[in-house]
């Protein structure tokens, strides 16, 4: 009876302590279950990023995923995306979780200016110590269950930003894994926003590049629309005087022929010699070398001079000129406002019928005088009222060929007032003629 | 008699003699396992430093150090821990257990100055430190460097303790002919040079088995698989020896292995600002200097 009581006894122990030793193992078991869920938790993190670096062309969205990645992985409270713009003098949250949180906590974790420096200088992830104040405190325990990360985000030698990041646990219970995968979480979100903004600023130049090559072969388009007429002229005139001369078939009777063919040489010259100096003088202010060479000039004088100069060829235009006072004086460069009468002036002729009127009307207030240039020509539309000044800009092709010009000339006439601290726009009614404007400070008692 | 004989001979002994090797204190060790494993935390390094009074003082010292000029001061070893991250504590640890391993005051007197030993072996860490953040920067390849630096030539220690008139003689030797690199006059000598020895001795204080190869071919990079590291730590040894004030490129790339320097895309430019950088990061080293 007692050996099978002892038996017994013995059959219970040894049950007892192979269901302990299950017991271990399922616990074990248990561990590794629960270590193997949170790797794969954490690799899943991984190959998503690795995965949207493939795919998301937008910065926006990689901040976003990032974000979603670093909560999934470690327990994040708050947390915000720093980064540095070109130059490197300038840091900006280009992504912000909970941010009055994180900002509640960089006080209490008492991080300053220095310690950014310092994790700078490491170049590696450093958590933030809780600091030694107020450690008596009972409610800081609370703050001392949280923890502050601060992580740089470096390319190559470059600094391109950094990430604070306040994480639900506290600093000494953070595992080497996790600070392991923070870093590399994030030096793979550096490659990729470098990669992404790389690419932005291709983007950004290959357009500017096609600009200037739009404006090139617009440029070129023109000049040669422009050099050809007055070429074929030229050519033609010169031919017939060269064909004339060796034949020896001058008689008096042509006389008058010679000199038609003579002058038109004269004149085509003279275009082609205005064209060429239009060119040049709008590369100077593209390329800002022109300078203003400013000095006290008589307005009214500087107006008739031009128009005393000036005459069209094809039209007869009566023109009127007004003047408020015949003594308005400004310090100008009158070499350059000459070329912006000259250039209002040859417009209004264009768009004029034969025998039209065009008026010129000088005004002036105690700061600014004022040049219009009245046209009873087709007028011009409002929605191009602004764009008329704009490089190579003309109205229609039909108008154009009928006109002709560069197009610059307007465009250089806003410059001209612009580096004179004026401005120059139009006033116009379809059908019913234009008037321009331009506006120029006197600057009276600078020069004199 | 002929030569291979006797440095058979002596090969044995010496062998023998790596069994009177000091042993590397068990802490560290048990610091190596805990910084293996990716689930530790600063708590379980913590745990274990603190039981070593004076190795917490030393922690403490060195994080607190100009070196690692963090901007305020680390009154806990977990904030140690947390802050400089655990390998680089594990470094500490190691370098200050080894130094009163290398550098046994009651030697002073000797030839082969354990002080000078220290230094240079101080200043080929900080360099390879150096040497990896400016090529293919990671904080875990710079402490392993870091580390390489001050193991490199622990062989020189054990042939200094166990032969120390033979090794002086071979010193001797290799200074007067300036031809004849330290490592051949050993080999002649001992049938085996100080890195190889280093090697043993890694192996046979249980560190990670990545220190292996770097040690046992920093002279002879060309012969490592991992070409990286052992690169590393050949440039860091090579140009640790020289100052801003006597900075010679010629004399270095006499002494670089072309290999390695090739292995780590170098140019002279980077030789020239290491030594600048190592310079003053030396100055910043004193308590490195004297752990």
């Amino acid at each position: 009876m007692a050996d099978r009581e002892e038996e017994l006894i013995k059959k219970v122990n040894t049950m007892e302590e192979s269901l302990k030793e299950k017991m271990e193992y399922c616990r074990m078991l248990e561990e590794i279950n629960s270590g193997l869920r949170k790797y794969l938790n954490e690799m899943t993190g991984v190959y998503r990023l690795l995965e949207a670096m493939n795919t998301i062309k937008s910065l926006e969205k990689i901040y976003d995923l990032l974000v979603d990645i670093l909560g999934s992985t470690i327990e994040l409270d708050a947390c915000a995306i720093y980064l540095y713009n070109d130059g490197g003098n300038e840091c900006k949250a280009v992504k912000e979780l909970n941010p009055a949180e994180l900002l509640k906590y960089k006080e209490i974790f008492n991080v300053d200016r220095a310690m950014y420096e310092w994790v700078f200088k490491k170049k590696h992830i450093a958590i933030v110590p809780k600091g030694m104040e107020g450690k008596d405190d009972p409610g800081l325990a609370f703050f001392e269950s949280r923890s502050f990360a601060i992580v740089p985000l470096y390319s190559n030698e470059k600094k391109i930003g950094y990430v604070d990041i306040l994480i639900n646990k506290p600093a000494n219970t953070i595992t080497q894994q996790e600070l392991s995968l923070l870093t590399i979480l994030l030096n793979q979100t550096t490659v990729v926003i470098e990669n992404l903004r790389m690419y932005e600023q291709e983007k950004e130049t290959i357009s500017k590049l096609r600009q200037i090559d739009e404006m090139k072969s617009d440029i070129m388009t023109t000049t040669s629309h422009e050099l050809r007429t007055p070429l074929t002229i030229l050519k033609g005139s010169s031919k017939i005087i060269e064909i004339k001369m060796r034949e020896d078939m001058w008689n008096d009777d042509d006389r008058k022929l010679y000199m038609e063919l003579i002058h038109n040489v004269n004149t085509q010259a003279e275009i082609l010699e205005e064209i060429t100096n239009t060119l040049l003088a709008a590369t100077k202010f593209e390329n800002g070398t022109l300078k203003l060479d400013k000095k006290v000039v008589n307005v009214r004088q500087l107006i008739e001079s031009v128009i005393k100069k000036y005459t069209y060829k094809t039209k007869n235009i009566n023109l009127k000129f007004t003047c408020s006072d015949p003594n308005i004086t400004a310090y100008i460069d009158d070499e350059e406002i000459k070329k912006v009468v000259r250039n209002i002036l040859s417009n209004a002729y264009k768009f004029s019928e034969e025998n039209g009127d065009v008026e010129v009307e000088l005004s002036a207030d105690a700061k600014t005088f004022v040049v219009s240039v009245r046209d009873y020509g087709p007028g011009v539309p409002a929605d191009e009222k602004e764009k008329i000044f704009d490089k190579f800009y003309r109205m229609d092709r039909a108008l154009t060929r009928r006109t002709g010009g560069m197009g610059f000339g307007l465009y250089l006439s806003k410059i001209v007032a612009a580096q004179h601290g004026g401005s120059i726009w139009v006033e116009s009614q379809v059908g019913k003629g234009a008037t321009f404007y331009f506006r120029i400070p006197k600057e009276e008692g600078f020069g004199s | 008699m002929n030569d291979i004989n006797e440095s058979s001979k002596d090969l044995k002994d010496l062998i023998q003699k790596m069994d009177d090797l000091p042993i590397l204190p068990n802490i560290i060790s048990k610091v190596m396992k805990i910084i293996d494993n990716p689930y530790s935390n600063a708590d379980h390094l913590t745990e274990l430093i603190s039981m070593d009074q004076s190795l917490t003082v030393k922690t403490l010292k060195l994080a607190n150090s100009a070196y690692y000029g963090f901007p305020r001061e680390i009154v806990t070893v977990t904030e140690a821990v947390v802050v400089l991250g655990f390998l680089t504590v594990r470094n500490l640890i190691l370098t200050s257990t080894l130094y009163n391993i290398f550098v046994n005051e009651s030697q002073e007197e000797r030839e082969f100055d354990r002080r000078k030993f220290w230094k240079h072996s101080v200043a080929t860490a900080i360099c390879a430190r150096l040497l990896v953040s400016a090529t293919a920067p990671g904080q875990k390849e710079e402490e392993e460097a870091f580390t390489l630096g001050i193991l490199h030539d622990v062989g020189k220690v054990f042939l200094d303790t166990n032969y120390h008139a033979d090794f002086m003689s071979v010193m001797r030797e290799s200074r007067k002919n300036r031809k004849t690199p330290l490592f051949e006059a050993e080999r002649r000598v001992f049938g085996i040079d100080h890195a190889e020895i280093g090697a043993m001795i890694i192996d046979r204080w249980n560190l990670p088995e990545n220190f292996f190869e770097p040690i046992k071919y920093h002279h002879t990079p060309g012969e490592a698989a991992d070409k990286y590291m052992t690169s590393i730590l050949h440039v860091a040894d090579v140009i640790s020896k020289f100052s801003v004030a006597n900075y010679d490129p010629l004399e270095i790339s006499a002494q670089l292995n072309a290999e390695a320097v090739g292995v780590l895309k170098l140019q002279e430019k980077n030789l020239r600002t290491t030594v600048q950088n190592l310079e003053y990061e030396m100055s910043n080293a004193d308590l490195f200097l004297n752990s």
